[in-house]
């Protein structure tokens, strides 16, 4: 009964077809585009800033970009400002449909309520991976482009570690549309639960061998700086695993949600 | 006859508010009928537990002989709510698809069912999206998504609300052409709707089922036309006030019908006797004076209150 395979045609062609379509790669692309160009000068703009102040002693200590430091500009906007984009897009996903009416139509045909949540979960998901390696790939071209040597493994697989990031803001975000009637609320517990995650990064333990570090993880990645150890798989690991929870917390309160 | 719809002593709160209280209600499968409630009497939420949509805090339910929102009823049921809520980017035809794709119909039957329930619901040449939908189209569309699947039991919550007296009327043929092969359960406070469609009724009344039965049973409850006489004459104001002081007259109602009165009377053959003497000793014009079957409307009106 569950209906999974008609539901994940109706979440992609509601993506497709909606503002969420524009959004996200809007603001992913532009930062991805801007990012390596905005590195590439921003030491020669702060030299000439800080030259017209008199104060030009200060500009030596800042190193020369390379292709690492574009890359940590792209997974800086990513975990700054790109969260926000996805955390919105989830919070609103369950909570809209059950305010307007979709959800009770919906759920009184033969579709479970358990296919409901899990379609939004891997729509969102593979709209966001997908859509964030393509704006890495352009963040990669014009890295390339502006630097000239540019490995693409860094930025890649600081992007694939962001993407555990996003996973764990998606489920929250839907886990937080199940249970409040307001977008709003559970935009703010998905970015309650981002905060969270970089409080915690204060405590090292934390960092190592819980989602907590997948913030550092991908800034690492990116930088090169990133040992291939149990800090990298651990936080990975232990993401994924946390993102799975927090799914199967959304399909267990949904599922005793009261419908109107 | 089997039940569609049964429930016994169904009960639901929220926190300390009783919405209903031992509800005990019985569809028979093949007939029209109708719930009537004033607004806030419990009839939505009688709905919601019979799809599965919520459930209740005591009693029990079944529909069709199975659990409400088990795996089994659903391929089995239409519903159509009094808003219809639809994804604002689909069109009706999409609206209807997905349906039809929900309820795993062939490809054929599925083609065939869109076509015929989009000429049903006016909207075969409508190719707006339904956020642009007044709400009389989306109930239509409501509707006919409530038909895709060519239900057994078809539950309908004030299904011409929103309707104009065409699109009533269109509806209500509907209902009238499906008895004997589908079950309709529908809510409203519109009794004419019921008067014209039902076979049985319910009322509902703070959460309790006051009277149910067939429609002449229930209607029978208030008298049926023993005890009811409608008079029209010239002047029906001083008529009233000619007969407001009589004894053998229980009741008048100068609303119901206008330019007559309805008299309520202790005995019929008594009143038979003297209304005509009243009426000529007035000097009044007599133009009308028959038995008044009681209204549906009477009935609620009876039984529920006046001030609702």
């Amino acid at each position: 009964m569950s209906a999974a395979l008609p539901l994940l045609r109706v979440r992609a062609r509601e993506i497709a077809r909606t503002w969420r379509v524009w959004v996200l790669p809007i603001v992913a692309l532009f930062f991805a585009a801007t990012g390596p160009v905005i590195t590439r000068f921003t030491k020669a703009i702060l030299e000439a800033a800080l030259s017209s102040s008199e104060a030009g002693g200060a500009a030596l200590s800042i190193p020369d970009p390379t292709a690492l430091t574009s890359y940590g500009r792209w997974v800086t906007d990513l975990s700054q400002l790109i969260v926000f984009v996805v955390v919105i897009m989830a919070a609103g996903a369950i909570n809209s449909e059950v305010r307007s009416g979709v959800a009770s139509l919906m759920l009184v045909k033969p579709v479970s309520r358990t296919a409901y949540v899990l379609t939004h979960a891997v729509a969102i998901f593979v709209f966001v991976a997908i859509t964030i390696l393509i704006a890495t790939l352009v963040n990669w071209g014009i890295t390339a482009a502006v630097y000239g040597d540019a490995p693409p493994a860094p930025v890649f697989a600081a992007a694939g570690v962001w993407i555990v990031l996003a996973a764990i803001l998606i489920a929250s975000s839907l886990l937080a549309s199940a249970l409040f009637d307001a977008t709003a609320a559970a935009a703010g517990v998905g970015i309650g639960v981002y905060f969270v995650l970089a409080l915690l990064g204060l405590f090292p333990w934390l960092v190592s061998y819980t989602p907590v570090g997948l913030m550092s993880v991908s800034a690492a990645v990116a930088a090169r700086t990133q040992a291939v150890d149990h800090t990298l798989w651990w936080p990975l690991a232990s993401g994924a695993v946390f993102a799975a929870v927090l799914l199967a917390a959304a399909v267990w309160v949904f599922r005793r949600k009261e419908l109107r | 006859m089997s039940a569609a719809i049964e429930t016994s002593q169904l009960g639901k709160r929220y926190g300390a508010k009783r919405i209903l209280d031992g509800l005990d209600l019985r569809a028979d499968e093949g007939r029209v009928f109708g719930f009537l409630g004033a607004n806030g009497s419990g009839k939505t939420t009688t709905i919601r537990i019979l799809l599965g949509l919520a459930k209740q805090s005591s009693g029990s339910a079944r529909v069709l002989g199975y659990a409400p929102g088990s795996p089994e009823l659903r391929p089995l049921i239409g519903y159509c709510p009094d808003v219809p809520g639809f994804p604002a980017w689909m069109t009706g035809r999409e609206v209807l698809e997905q349906a039809a794709v929900l309820f795993r119909l062939p490809d054929q039957v599925k083609r065939a069912r869109v076509e015929e329930l989009l000429e049903f619901a006016g909207l075969a040449r409508t190719k707006t999206r339904v956020g642009g939908y007044s709400r009389g189209m989306r109930q239509r569309l409501g509707l006919a998504q409530a038909l895709i699947n060519a239900p057994r039991l078809l539950i309908l919550d004030e299904p011409t609300s929103a309707l104009d007296p065409m699109g009533r009327r269109a509806v209500l043929d509907l209902i009238a052409r499906l008895r004997g092969r589908t079950t309709v359960f529908f809510s409203t406070h519109l009794l004419p709707d019921v008067e014209r469609v039902c076979d049985d009724v319910a009322i509902l009344d703070e959460g309790r089922i006051i009277t149910s039965g067939s429609l002449e049973a229930v209607r029978a409850q208030l008298g049926g036309t023993h005890d009811r006489l409608l008079v029209e004459v010239d002047d029906v104001s001083r008529l009233y006030d000619a007969l407001r002081e009589r004894d053998w007259i229980t009741g008048i109602d100068g609303v119901a019908a206008p330019g007559a009165l309805i008299l309520t009377v202790r005995d019929p053959d008594e009143a038979a006797r003297l209304l005509p003497a009243e009426i000529a000793a007035g000097g009044f014009a007599l133009r009308r004076l028959e038995p008044r079957e009681a209204t549906l409307e009477d009935v609620f009106i009876g039984l529920v209150g006046v001030d609702r």
